[in-house]
């Protein structure tokens, strides 16, 4: 491993791309364990309103976040495309509900400016960590963190 | 050593809980033989803290040993005092215990307490002290015969073999010489203690004063007979040492003369062929004569451990268990202090007594991992006075083992082949049955856990190929080979139930671990409040999961403590009102069925329901209309609501911030179920219910809203099918009558807002095409059939479940089985949710929620007093 290479990597990120109302969205690609079709959901009672339920991902119990309900986007019926991105972030396994998923893509971290208003919906700013421009599009960086309220919490 | 650190820790945990133990028993009963134990279990503490090097831990078990052992010769007699001051030993050993656990090293300062135990010894001491600090001494007048001799030689006081060893291994690990020095200071000098201590911080300077006699506090005292000896070990060279003496005012040097090991003749002998060889005391005669009298052979046997065996001395101590069982051991060589300091080499000598096949001791002995016999012959003494000198008695009672040997191995083969054969008529323990024998692994908990959960996983897959089995053969008939994978299935399962159930045991332990502390508690507390107290604890031998028995110890201590504090009277109440002047807590701990009751009761004052109910209502807890609404028994469980506290000062023993009711919510997370039985005068039992372990429930799977839910069986009473027109409402609440009682019933669905997809009679907004996409076919046809199963009559499913205070019936759709349930949690994500303790996975690979049941009669309880609230504000508006 040469220093040219390290830096070649910081100043890259590596994202997985998925769509949620016709806009595309990245998380770090380190943070997800897998994508998984949707599949039987079990609710949960006298939970959040936008906590969809848990699954069972082979004998674990994984909580399902409906993205769309935590952005404050309109909801969608379930489609072929709908999938579950199941990402792992400071020891919590949740699952969120995403309209579908593109792929994975390096951007160069030149290419990510910080969230704007301009770009953003206000309310929505929080969960955005910043935005990065790709032939042409505009892909919104989830903050995980706070989509996932983990600092809530108090961890 | 670091690595023997959490042995170390954990034997002196055991040591301490059994001389907590004990010297509770002391107070009532000092047998000869709970001193002994007493003494032993000090002995070991002593012993393993100074191999380990935590010497103030070393030198106030030292002194509690001289206790013990003066109180097991009968020369000091047991009192309050005394009892109070070994207890306050007691918690300092436990203090540096925790010192050393949490930071490797103890920094308490035993000097006082050391001085305390000391003085004990010194009000009731008739005869003259033996020189050396109190020792273990099976015949302390020939020691202390021996030990006078031996100091009239100047210069030499005789240390004991235990100092011996100590010095031994100081020596070898830090080399240098040790010197006797003997000093004597001017006739007119003033300050004796002074010049004692002058020339001990001299000598400190270039070595290490070992051992002083007179003692440290004798020569504070001032009053010390001369000459003063002192032990020093130092790397310096006699004349440095001499020089320095000189240089000291008003101080004469009587002699300097180094330290030799005082060693046994029998060790001298040529070590290529040792013999057998015993320094037999008197009793040990004795109990040689007493062996031949009830025909009992005398076995001498050499024991070698293993040339890499860590810990010789537990080894040793596993030997002296194993034979112990087979016959008595009457003499050591080594002896027993050489053996637990392991100043041995790979062999021991055992004088055994016997009525055992060779063939069986042989066996007994190899049990003991990394130990062998060596050698096994019989021992035949010459019989010569027990009050040999040293070398006679190596010359008579020993011989040479050479001239036995021919004999042995036609004697143990044909044993050895068939042991009980040869022996008949003789009713020998096989070594199997023998106690003291079961071989154990100290165990990580976490891997227990590990292991468990794997079964966990093991078991639904267990349940999910069955399901399957069945699924196949429903869509393709039975097939050979189906049958034969249902018949694996079924294999795998049994498999399955016994490993988790091997596993449960596993993780099994007494609950006297955690009953052990409460006797000292009790005493301590009747004593601070001037109650007498009996505590009766029964039970205690009762097994429960590690998890279970981590978490029940801080809610009983308090429950215990309420028991003493506020349920049993002073001594002067109970003779007025004709009871004894003790009063009983009684703890008691039994299986029933999967679970674990325990119950403290006590013959106290009892608790009246009316004044709970006045008192709640002046607190402003509870309105008097609800207060009054209350059943007797459900007014006794005001004492779990928060803010509650029945005395009218809050003492200092009861009030320690933590209320009954954290008491009751920290046993419910255990799922446990709580009732109180009282009468007035006559006293009160609480009774706990809780089940036997924590990773794995019982449930009963119920089916809701097209969900499954399962209840935990710990709570369920019954089930019942009723008819609809059965329901009645009052004040809004429903109820069925059930023997004359009114039953509440919790609607499920409603609970927990769960809207039911299939059957659209009940309109309820909410996530029903979620659910319906999320569904697949499997969950459809089970739906269907529920439709078909119990909406075509009139009758609804009821679950009657309880939780001490509260019995209600659950409506559900249908029942669906009794199921072992893998508790799993939900998750910090989703966090707690009130009515939902926890997540399992069904065979089918759904996720079924475990339901809470205190939790459910909470929410229900909350949503109907809204309701009411809504109802009357409602009717307000329109007034």
């Amino acid at each position: 491993m040469s220093a040219t290479a390290t830096m070649t990597e910081q100043r890259e990120e590596h994202l997985v791309i998925f769509t949620l109302d016709g806009e595309d969205y990245g998380v770090e690609i380190a943070l997800v364990n897998e994508i998984i079709r949707r599949q039987e959901i079990t609710q949960i009672p006298r939970a959040l309103s936008d906590v969809e339920g848990v699954i069972n991902l082979r004998g674990k119990i994984v909580p399902i976040l409906d993205l769309r309900k935590r952005l404050g986007l309109p909801s969608l019926e379930t489609t072929g495309a709908t999938r579950i991105v199941v990402v792992e972030i400071r020891e919590n396994t949740v699952g969120l509900i995403v309209d579908g998923v593109k792929g994975v893509l390096r951007l160069e971290a030149s290419l990510i400016e910080p969230p704007s208003p301009l770009v953003n919906r206000s309310e929505d700013d929080d969960f955005v960590r910043g935005v990065g421009k790709h032939e042409g599009s505009l892909i919104i960086l989830l903050n995980l963190e706070r989509t996932l309220r983990l600092e809530i919490t108090g961890e | 050593m670091s690595q023997y650190l959490g042995l170390f820790l954990d034997e002196a945990s055991e040591q301490l809980e059994l001389l907590e133990h004990d010297i509770l028993l002391l107070e009532q009963d000092a047998s000869p033989d709970l001193l002994d134990r007493i003494f032993r279990a000090a002995h070991t503490l002593k012993g393993s803290s100074r191999a380990m090097g935590f010497t103030p831990m070393g030198e106030l078990t030292h002194a509690l040993e001289d206790v013990f052992d003066r109180l097991r010769q009968q020369t000091l007699s047991i009192t309050r005092p005394l009892i109070d001051a070994l207890f306050a030993g007691l918690d300092s050993l436990k203090e540096m215990r925790e010192q050393i656990a949490t930071s490797g090293q103890t920094h308490e300062d035993t000097a006082v307490l050391c001085a305390r135990l000391r003085s004990l010894l010194g009000r009731s001491i008739e005869e003259p002290r033996p020189i050396e600090k109190g020792k273990v001494e099976e015949e302390k007048d020939k020691k202390a015969k021996t030990s006078s001799v031996l100091l009239a030689r100047p210069g030499t006081p005789h240390l004991d073999s235990e100092t011996e060893d100590c010095l031994r291994l100081a020596l070898n690990e830090e080399g240098g010489t040790a010197f006797w020095i003997a000093l004597d200071f001017a006739q007119d000098c003033l300050m004796k203690s002074v010049r004692a201590m002058l020339a001990i911080n001299s000598l400190n300077e270039i070595g290490q004063v070992l051992i002083t006699e007179p003692i440290g506090e004798e020569i504070e005292a001032e009053g010390f007979s001369l000459p003063l000896y002192l032990l020093v070990q130092t790397s310096h060279t006699e004349a440095e040492v001499s020089t320095r003496m000189a240089r000291l005012s008003e101080t004469v040097l009587i002699s300097l003369t180094e330290w030799h090991e005082e060693i046994p003749l029998q060790q001298i002998q040529d070590t290529s062929v040792t013999p057998f060889s015993f320094l037999l005391s008197v009793s040990q005669q004795e109990a040689i004569d007493e062996a031949h009298s009830v025909g009992e052979r005398l076995v001498s046997l050499r024991i070698r451990l293993a040339d890499d065996c860590v810990m010789k001395s537990i080894r040793a101590l596993m030997v002296m268990n194993a034979l112990e069982a087979v016959g008595s051991v009457i003499a050591l060589n080594p002896d027993e202090e050489a053996l637990e300091a392991e100043t041995f080499e790979q062999t021991f000598d055992v004088l055994l007594a016997t009525q055992v096949e060779e063939a069986l001791i042989r066996l007994a002995i190899e049990r003991v991992s990394e130990a062998t016999c060596e050698l096994i012959t019989d021992w035949k003494a010459e019989r010569e006075p027990a009050t040999n000198t040293i070398a006679e008695a190596s010359l008579t009672s020993g011989f040479v083992h050479s001239l036995e040997v021919p004999n042995l191995a036609p004697v143990e083969t044909p044993d050895a082949l068939h042991p009980v054969a040869l022996s008949p008529a003789r009713p020998t323990p096989p070594p199997t049955q023998t106690h003291a024998q079961t071989q154990t692994v100290r165990v990580d908990v976490a891997r227990l856990d590990k292991l468990l959960n794997l079964i966990g996983e093991l078991v639904i897959d267990r349940t999910r190929i069955a399901q399957l089995g069945t699924l196949l053969e429903q869509k393709y008939g039975l097939h050979e080979l189906i049958e034969s994978m249902n018949e694996t299935a079924t294999h795998v399962g049994r498999i399955t139930d016994e490993l988790q159930s091997e596993i449960m045991k596993a993780r099994l332990i007494p609950i006297d671990t955690v009953f052990n502390r409460f006797p000292r508690m009790i005493r301590d507390l009747a004593q601070k409040l001037g109650k007498e107290v009996e505590f009766v604890v029964e039970g205690k031998e009762t097994e429960l999961d590690r998890s279970v028995v981590e978490i029940i110890g801080d809610p009983l201590v308090h429950m215990l403590r309420n028991s003493v504090d506020h349920g049993i009277e002073t001594p002067e109440e109970r003779e007025d009102r004709g009871k004894s002047r003790t009063g009983t807590v009684t703890l008691r701990a039994r299986h029933q069925e999967n679970h674990i009751v325990i119950e403290i009761e006590d013959d106290g004052k009892g608790m009246s329901p009316a004044a709970l109910r006045a008192i709640a209502v002046r607190k402003g807890l509870l309105t008097s209309e609800a207060a009054y609404r209350l059943t007797d028994r459900e007014a006794l469980q005001i004492i779990f609501a928060p803010g509650f506290s029945t005395a009218a000062v809050v003492s200092e023993v009861s009030g320690r911030g933590v209320g009954m009711d954290i008491v009751k919510s920290n046993l419910e997370r255990l799922g446990a179920i709580m009732d109180i039985q009282s009468e007035i005068g006559e006293g009160s039992r609480f009774t706990i219910k809780l089940p036997l372990t924590l990773a794995i429930i019982r449930g009963l799977l119920v089916k809701v809203a097209g969900g499954v839910f399962a209840l935990p069986l710990v709570a369920v009473q019954e089930t019942l099918r009723v008819d609809v027109a059965a329901l009645h409402r009052i004040n809004g609440r429903e109820v069925i009558l059930q023997r004359g009682h009114t039953l509440p019933i919790i609607r499920l669905d409603e609970i927990f807002d769960l809207s039911c997809a299939i059957v659209p009679e009940e309109p309820k907004s909410g996530r029903s095409t979620s659910s319906l996409s999320g569904m697949n076919s499997l969950q459809h046809l089970a739906d269907n059939e529920r439709t078909l199963n119990s909406r075509r009559s009139n009758e609804i499913y009821l679950v009657i479940v309880g939780n001490g205070t509260s019995t209600v019936g659950l409506v559900v759709d249908r029942l669906i089985g009794e199921q072992e349930v893998v508790i799993k949690t939900l998750g910090k994500f989703i966090g707690q949710i009130a009515g939902i303790s926890g997540a399992t996975i069904l065979g089918d690979g759904r996720v079924a929620l475990i339901a809470d049941i205190n939790g459910i009669i909470e929410v229900a309880t909350e949503r109907n007093y809204s309701e009411v609230q809504r109802r009357r504000e409602e009717a307000l508006d329109a007034a």
